[in-house]
C-alpha cells in the first residue's frame, strides 16, 4: 500500500512538473475554438484528467505541451462527435479555399483584433493548423499527428489558410489589391 | 529559384521546416529579391501578430483562480476512494460549505500550496464524499498517539459559534488521514453548509516552522471553495467553504479567534526536546 502510495505521488509530481505549466496555453486554445468559458475549463480539465490517468505514456523529454495539445483535439473531437456535430472540415469550405484567386500583401499595421478577427472567419479546419502552427509552434509533423491528418493535408490547409486570411484582413482594412498587384501573379 | 518556389517554400522556411539544401537555396534567392524578402517579412510579421494577440486577448484569459482548482481537483483523483461503513454517518452532513483549518508553514510557497491540496483533499474525501482509505480515530487518541495538540481540539473551538452569517453547530470532531498526511478535523455545519476545520503539523521542521503569525490569511479558491489559513508555532490551520467569499470571511474570522487561542501547540517532537 505504501509503495502504491509512493507511485502515485511520483506520477502527480512528474504531472505537476511537466503537465500543468502549460495550463494557460491549453485554456488560451480551448477557448477559442469553444467559444464559451464554461465548455473550455471543461475541456481543459477533461483533457488534464485524460493526460494525468495515461502520464505513463509520456516520454520526458519530448515534447508535452504537442502531447497535451493532441489530447485536448481528441477529446474535442469525440465531444463534438457525441453531440452530433457536423464535421469540422466540411467540403464547402474547401472548395472555398482551392478557390482562392489571388493572395493579397499583408497590410503593414495589423492590430490584434485585425488578426483575431480575419481568423475567426475563415473555415475552422484553416484556423485549427493555424493556431497550432503560428500561434502554438508546433512543427508539422506534431500537427499531423495532433489532427489525425497527413503532414501533406498540414502543409496545403495552412497554405490555403494563410490566403484566406490575408484576405480577410484585406477586406477588414477596406482595401483593394488589383490582381495585376499581386506579386505571385506577376511573377508566375 | 523562381519567385513562385520561393513563395511556396517561405512559411516553411519560417517554420525551420525546411532541408538545409533548400534552405540555402532560399536563402541566395531572397538576398537578391527585395519582393520575396518583402513578403517573407510580411507573413512573419502576421505569425507573430497572431502570436501576439492570442496570448494578449483578455477574451482568452483563463480566471485567476482556474488553475488552483484545477490542480486541486487533479490532486484529488490521484487519491484511491473508497466508502466505508463507517462513514456513512457523514452522509447527514454533506453539503456544500466546508472550511479547513490546518497547521503548517508560509517558508516555500510551493510546500504550502502541497498542504493546502491535501487540507481541501481532506474535506472533500471525508466531510464530502467518505471516501477516506484509513477510518478516522478520536481526537484523544491521535493526541496519545501522534501530537499532543489535537487533543485541544476536543473542546475549541466551542460546539457553538455565533457568526453574523448563522450560528454554526458542531456536527464532529476526529483525526483523519489524506494522502499521508494527519489532520485533526472540527467539522461544523451552518445550515446546509459545512464547515470543516483542519489542522496538521507545520510542513518544514525548522526555524520558518517556529513562526508563530497568528494572522488570518486568505487563499484563492480551490475546487470552488474559499480558503484561509493562519499558523501558530510547528502547526497550520486552514478555513475552507462554499460559502460566497462575504460569508466566508465572516466565518472564518469568528473560527480564526478561538483557533489562534490554541497557544500550546506543540509537537511531539518539541515535547521529547523538553
Amino acid at each position: 500500500m505504501q509503495d502504491d502510495s509512493e507511485a502515485r505521488q511520483a506520477v502527480w509530481a512528474g504531472f505537476e512538473a511537466e503537465a500543468l505549466p502549460h495550463v494557460e496555453r491549453l485554456f488560451r486554445m480551448a477557448m477559442w475554438f469553444e467559444r464559451d468559458r464554461h465548455e473550455a475549463e471543461d475541456l481543459v480539465q477533461e483533457t488534464l484528467k485524460q493526460a494525468l490517468e495515461s502520464f505513463h505514456r509520456y516520454t520526458p523529454g519530448t515534447n508535452c505541451r504537442a502531447w497535451l495539445t493532441s489530447i485536448l483535439h481528441n477529446v474535442r473531437s469525440n465531444r463534438r462527435r457525441a453531440k452530433g456535430r457536423s464535421p469540422i472540415v466540411s467540403a464547402d469550405a474547401e472548395l472555398l479555399a482551392s478557390t482562392v484567386p489571388f493572395v493579397p500583401p499583408v497590410p503593414e499595421h495589423l492590430t490584434d483584433d485585425d488578426l483575431l478577427g480575419a481568423l475567426r472567419r475563415i473555415p475552422v479546419q484553416y484556423q485549427e493548423v493555424i493556431v497550432l502552427s503560428d500561434v502554438e509552434e508546433l512543427p508539422y509533423k506534431e500537427i499531423a499527428a495532433t489532427l489525425s491528418i497527413p503532414i501533406g493535408t498540414v502543409m496545403s490547409r495552412l497554405h490555403r489558410g494563410r490566403a484566406l486570411l490575408r484576405q480577410e484582413l484585406t477586406k477588414a482594412r477596406g482595401q483593394v489589391v488589383p490582381i495585376s498587384a499581386d506579386p505571385q501573379r506577376r511573377r508566375s | 529559384m523562381q519567385c513562385r518556389d520561393a513563395r511556396e517554400l517561405l512559411d516553411s522556411f519560417i517554420g525551420e521546416e525546411l532541408l538545409v539544401e533548400t534552405n540555402h537555396e532560399l536563402l541566395q534567392h531572397l538576398a537578391t529579391c527585395p519582393d520575396c524578402s518583402a513578403e517573407l517579412e510580411g507573413r512573419r510579421r502576421m505569425r507573430s501578430g497572431l502570436k501576439q494577440a492570442f496570448s494578449g486577448s483578455m477574451d482568452l484569459q483563463m480566471r485567476p483562480q482556474f488553475a488552483d482548482e484545477l490542480t486541486a481537483r487533479l490532486r484529488v483523483s490521484t487519491q484511491p476512494a473508497a466508502r466505508p461503513a463507517w462513514q456513512i454517518r457523514w452522509f447527514a452532513i454533506a453539503a456544500s460549505l466546508l472550511v479547513v483549518v490546518g497547521a503548517g508553514t508560509y517558508a516555500l510557497r510551493t510546500r504550502i500550496s502541497e498542504v493546502t491540496h491535501l487540507a481541501a483533499g481532506d474535506h472533500q474525501n471525508c466531510a464530502v464524499k467518505f471516501a477516506l482509505q484509513e477510518k478516522p480515530i478520536s481526537l484523544k487518541e491521535a493526541a496519545e498517539r501522534y501530537d499532543t495538540t489535537y487533543a485541544q481540539l476536543v473542546t475549541t473551538p466551542p460546539d457553538t459559534v455565533r457568526t453574523a452569517a448563522g450560528i454554526l453547530r458542531i456536527a464532529d470532531r476526529h483525526s483523519c488521514v489524506f494522502g499521508g498526511r494527519r489532520f485533526g478535523h472540527v467539522v461544523f455545519r451552518l445550515d446546509d453548509h459545512l464547515v470543516s476545520v483542519l489542522v496538521t503539523q507545520a510542513e518544514i521542521a525548522g526555524a520558518s516552522s517556529k513562526e508563530d503569525v497568528r494572522q488570518l490569511s486568505w487563499l484563492p479558491r480551490m475546487n470552488g471553495f474559499g480558503m484561509a489559513s493562519l499558523h501558530t508555532t510547528g502547526h497550520v490551520v486552514y478555513i475552507v467553504s462554499d460559502l460566497q467569499d462575504s460569508e466566508f470571511r465572516v466565518v472564518a474570522q469568528a473560527l480564526a479567534q478561538p483557533a489562534s487561542q490554541l497557544a500550546a501547540f506543540r509537537s511531539p517532537l518539541e515535547f521529547q526536546h523538553n
